[in-house]
């Protein structure tokens, strides 16, 4: 399988028509199409049907697409890269950080950087998930690190799972399910609830808890007050397992298992060196961290705060 | 000789206990899997067969061309360059299948035992494989591998020298029965894999010699590696 190979397919896929497709790689429509052929005759089956007026992809065009532009976009990001070092251009990078995360994990990972790569200027600034990625997608961050619900089928940005952190409930260490492990929301129904509004799962949250629950009887932006509420037995809390501090005692959600998927979230395509080096750094450090245990596979475990 | 082994582990362990070539090692392999699991040796035949059928022998980079610059990171995120194992002499560049691979396996450990030859005649070695740093660290310390493993993420270099191909449902469908996730290895879900090929480099970044083996449980004998290296001085 060759690249032109590629090149002429993803265009075709785009296009959608042989013409155009021919045009846009500005190739003979011919050879166009005898790649294609050459491609279907590799792949063992037909990649798109071809119509008058309607060429689509096959069910195995649509296998092998995603794939097929990813590597793709792999080889324009080498060349990218090597035309950069070329030019020898002064690596900066900006990264940002939503401002729910717990801060060990990517503490680390700046941490990894800066040593790895002392020539890259790195700004790290923090933010809520939403503006991160406003402002990723507006060119103002190179890259950043959250989750937002519905993020992975946003066509513009690559997103690097690092890991998955599940949402625990939180309640002080005397209260009556402290040594229960695991519960289910609705093993707190009628007990207060304190409400995270900044949390980006908030609505996960709310449709989780409709029709358990009364509303809540605290509101706070601030994961401090919510914890120190919660360790002063004034209610329960539900937030991201790595939030919770020490003076209260986090119990595993078995039902329903609520996580987050923390990314690194990028602009699809035109990687610069620099972030192709925290890409590379953020890919070793999360396949090398012990992954943060399934709720639901681990219920009965007491997960007693840090 | 002892009975024959009843299992593909057993099978690996075997082939690689005989004093023989390279070649001779692979081909007891294969004929074991032949006789374990006929269903894989008639599916690896055809996918061989559909290969072979497009353009025989004629893919990838050749001889006397430039050998494509790559820049991948190594089990421990370093990224490593062609231009930087050339600084000192050739190259040898192995482009493998994956940690799970019988045959890469039977290759790489026999490339480690003429390492220090390489070494002496003033090359750099690397294998290039799709799996991400997780399963190559282990797998270079598992098999005492003392050259670097680097990451083909998403098989873009494999793709740049026109060496990928699709494994197709049908082996996909028999890796699964086999416990081997490329899904997993790769941290991708095309189920597209590198031709074996190995890539000897000039000083110059010419292809000084080379192998593809689009018949993958074929590779290059490691005493073929140390004459060109040889020829080379």
């Amino acid at each position: 399988m060759e690249l032109h190979q590629i090149r002429y397919f993803l265009a075709l896929c785009a296009e959608l028509n042989f013409t155009r497709a021919a045009d846009r790689c500005d190739v003979a429509q011919s050879s166009l199409t005898r790649a294609i052929k050459l491609l279907e005759t590799e792949l063992g089956g037909a990649l798109f049907h071809r119509g008058r007026a309607n060429t689509h992809l096959t069910s195995l065009g649509e296998r092998v697409k995603p794939f097929l532009a990813r590597a793709h976009g792999e080889v324009q990001d080498a060349c990218r890269e090597a035309q950069d070092f070329a030019r020898a251009r002064t690596a900066s990078l900006r990264l940002g950080l939503m401002r729910t995360l717990a801060p060990a994990r990517s503490a680390a990972l700046v941490a990894a950087l800066r040593a790895r790569r002392p020539d890259i200027d790195l700004q790290v600034t923090e933010a809520g998930a939403e503006a991160l990625q406003e402002r990723l997608l507006a060119g103002e961050l190179d890259a950043a690190i959250y989750d937002l619900p519905g993020l992975g089928a946003d066509v513009a940005l690559d997103r690097l799972p690092l890991y998955r952190e599940p949402f625990v409930a939180v309640v002080h260490a005397g209260h009556r399910l402290a040594r229960h492990g695991a519960v289910r929301l609705s093993d707190l129904h009628g007990e207060p609830f304190l409400a995270r509004v900044h949390c980006e799962h908030a609505d996960v949250i709310d449709a989780a808890r409709s029709g358990v629950d009364a509303p809540p009887a605290f509101r706070s932006d601030r994961d401090e007050w919510v914890l120190a509420l919660a360790a002063a037995g004034l209610g329960y809390a539900l937030m991201p397992a790595e939030n919770v501090h020490p003076g209260t005692v986090a119990l595993a959600l078995a039902d329903p298992a609520i996580a987050r998927e923390i990314a690194l979230v990028t602009l699809r395509g035109g990687k610069s060196p620099a972030v192709g080096a925290l890409v590379h750094e953020a890919m070793r450090l999360c396949h090398r961290a012990a992954p943060v245990p399934d709720v639901a596979a681990d219920a009965g475990l007491l997960v007693e705060a840090r | 000789m002892s009975k024959a082994p009843s299992t593909l582990p057993e099978a690996l362990v075997e082939a690689e206990s005989r004093n023989a070539s390279l070649g001779a090692r692979l081909a007891a392999y294969r004929d074991s899997t032949l006789r374990i699991r006929p269903d894989i040796a008639k599916a690896y035949d055809e996918l061989v067969a559909r290969l072979d059928m497009l353009d025989g022998g004629a893919i990838g980079p050749q001889i006397g061309e430039p050998l494509p610059a790559f820049n991948l990171p190594d089990a421990d995120g370093r990224l490593v360059s062609l231009k930087s194992l050339l600084r000192s002499g050739p190259a040898v560049v192995s482009l493998n299948r994956g940690h799970w691979c019988p045959y890469c396996k039977l290759e790489l450990r026999s490339l480690a035992a003429i390492h220090g030859e390489i070494r002496q005649l003033g090359a750099q070695l690397v294998s290039i494989m799709p799996d991400t740093a997780t399963f190559t660290d282990d797998y270079a310390k598992a098999n005492r591998l003392p050259f670097p493993i680097l990451s083909d993420i998403d098989l873009g270099y494999a793709l740049s020298l026109g060496l990928i191909f699709w494994v197709g449902s049908e082996i996909e469908r028999l890796y699964g029965d086999l416990g081997i996730a490329l899904e997993r290895d790769q941290g991708n879900s095309g189920c597209f894999l590198p031709m074996g090929a190995k890539f000897i480099v000039g000083q110059d970044g010419l292809i000084k010699a080379r192998q593809v083996n689009i018949e993958f449980r074929e590779r290059m004998e490691p005493e073929a590696v140390l004459a060109v290296l040889r020829a080379l001085r």
